[in-house]
């Protein structure tokens, strides 16, 4: 069985401002992500990509169609959803509470998880007194310690600047090479995506549907540094970004 | 945090000599303190801080030298000295102790007697859109009633004994932790409760480790305020259903027009009240460490 396998899924909301209409969030969607791989959805603001991560997430249900996951997934919420009442290491620490995992595993578990996400010495500050960032790297870190085999981030590294992202992309691909985990990423990043990704799925505008998928060729494990000297980064980029382009220009060219 | 301050003494020292010797140990020390004299002041003056829980004091010394001249009527505003004069005499006779015990222990049997169920209907009706529909009328038409009311009532039900008092209070504070706990809840953030979700907690887990973390400034709200309720019903109810307690002290003395003892019974309900508040104060800030203060 893959990881994910979602087949003609539609999504839709009450509109706002008319009582009898709706609004279309995914229009038909398909897409697997085999065992063990990695792909990223890339699209515009407001595509339904975070609407497409919530089903298969089981957070919301689908209008039509159907969403199914290898096992329980694990979550990287866009606005990280960390929980002011908890300390860093609390927060990582609470799906393995959840789990009852013994304390001296989980305090192991949740030491080593600080250590890679760069927040040992926050581990007993209150979120709010730690930055954007780093709450976000708790999200990062507690969606890890949740250890299931599907693992679905949204934008998980939207508020980071530079440096750190690349650094926790070139983290993240190392734990994952390490496990056996299927991966579904959000991102608006045309970099970011092809960076990661096994396979990036590009969405349109809202309604949200798949106008392409591209197979991006680069080996594992990746050094996302070297990444950029290699000839094909430029054509892939440049593909990319056209057909984000030719999204837009279809949709000037045919106005509604 | 170490590279910050290395970086300002850094900065330091070149704008005073320019590019001239590295920063010393004794820069950095300097440096170090006057950081955490700002931190410190931007905490606010330590001498407010100190001051505020004894400006009660200050009333009692303006109240004294007022009686003392006579522009208060001394029969019904006694100086405190002259109150403090009846309260040793309380004290010495052990009558005061009696009564404070009294009270307390109807209090708190009340107290918690009321507070665990209004937390966990709290709960329930906060997170259960369809239970909230069908019940919170009910509460919310028995809120408006003043619990002194059906005190009689209660004296028929339970007789004349500590049963009537306790069901009182609970009466009383069972309704401002349900209706702070409900509030606390359903204004808990959805999306903390899909983290918990996603991460597979049970329904009773989500309750536990979100929606009452979520609520607890709130139901801290609740206790306060509960607190001062709690005293103002079992006051009442002891001016005419008891032979004991502070609000017993009270009614008994009016009625001997013992003003002094009157006072000695109100300013001890006040500061029995001032020292419940302090101690949840204590308590929150232990409890709910996330917030600031
Ligand atoms: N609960 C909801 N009720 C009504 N409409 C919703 C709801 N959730 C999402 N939508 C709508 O669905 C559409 C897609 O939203 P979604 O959050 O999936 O976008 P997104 O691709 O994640 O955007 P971004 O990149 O900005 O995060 C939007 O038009 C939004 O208004
Ligand atoms: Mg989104």
């Amino acid at each position: 069985m893959s990881g994910i396998s979602v087949e003609g899924l539609w999504k839709a909301y009450p509109s706002a401002e008319n009582r009898d209409e709706v609004l279309v969030a995914l229009e038909d969607v398909s897409l697997e992500v085999g065992e063990r791989e990695f792909v990223c959805v890339l699209g515009p603001s407001g595509c339904g990509k975070s609407t497409l991560l919530r089903i298969a997430a089981g957070l919301e249900k689908p209008s039509l169609g159907t969403v199914e996951t290898q096992s329980r997934p694990s979550v990287v919420f866009q606005e990280h959803g960390v929980f002011p009442w908890l300390t860093v290491a609390e927060n990582v620490a609470y799906p393995l509470r959840l789990r009852r995992v013994p304390r001296a595993a989980r305090r192991a578990r949740v030491a080593e998880l600080l250590e890679l996400v760069g927040l040992t010495e926050f581990a007993g500050y209150y979120p709010s007194q730690i930055s954007g960032g780093m709450r976000q790297r708790t999200s990062v870190a507690r969606a890890l310690a949740d250890d299931g085999n599907v693992l679905l981030m949204d934008e998980p590294f939207g508020a980071l600047d530079e440096q750190t992202r690349v650094a926790l992309q070139q983290e993240l691909l190392r734990i994952w090479e390490q496990t056996e985990k299927s991966v579904l990423f959000i991102t608006h990043s045309v970099d970011e995506a092809l960076t990661l990704a096994d396979r990036v799925v590009v969405m349109s505008h809202r309604p949200g549907r798949i106008i392409a998928e591209v197979e991006i060729p680069f080996g594992r494990p990746r050094d996302i540094i070297e990444l950029r000297r290699d000839p094909r980064y430029g054509e892939i980029t440049y593909q990319l970004w056209n057909l984000l382009e030719g999204d837009t220009a279809a949709e000037e060219v045919v106005p509604q | 945090m170490s590279t910050d301050t290395q970086t300002n003494a850094a900065r330091a020292s070149a704008a005073q000599a320019g590019p001239g010797p590295a920063v010393t140990a004794a820069d950095r020390e300097e440096i170090r303190v006057t950081l955490a004299a700002a931190v410190r002041a931007e905490r606010g003056s330590p001498w407010i801080r100190r001051i505020g829980p004894y400006t009660p004091l200050l009333l009692l010394v303006v109240w004294e030298a007022l009686s003392r001249l006579g522009i208060l009527d001394a029969r019904f505003f006694p100086a405190p000295t002259a109150i403090v004069e009846t309260f040793v005499n309380l004290l010495v006779s052990g009558q005061l102790v009696a009564d404070i015990l009294m009270t307390l222990s109807r209090i708190a049997v009340g107290f918690v007697l009321g507070a665990i169920p209004g937390v966990l209907l709290g709960l329930l009706l906060g997170s259960v859109r369809s239970v909230r529909l069908l019940l919170e009328p009910v509460f919310s038409s028995l809120l408006p009633i003043p619990k002194v009311a059906i005190y009689p009532l209660l004296l028929l039900i339970f007789g004349l004994g500590e049963t009537s008092k306790y069901v009182i209070v609970a009466i009383g504070v069972f309704f401002y932790l349900f209706f702070n706990t409900m509030s606390g809840v359903m204004q808990t953030p959805p999306l903390f409760d899909d983290v918990a979700r996603a991460n597979g907690a049970s329904r009773i887990q989500r309750r536990l480790t979100v929606s009452l973390p979520y609520a607890l400034p709130s139901i801290f709200t609740g206790i306060k305020l509960a607190t001062g309720g709690a005293f103002v019903i079992i006051a009442a109810s002891e001016f005419v259903g008891a032979q004991s307690g502070l609000g017993y002290l009270i009614w008994s003395s009016w009625s001997t027009f013992a003003v002094s003892k009157m006072y000695v019974g109100i300013v001890t309900i006040s500061a029995l009240g001032y020292g419940a508040t302090a101690l949840e104060g204590y308590l929150e800030r232990r409890l709910v460490p996330w917030v600031k203060y």
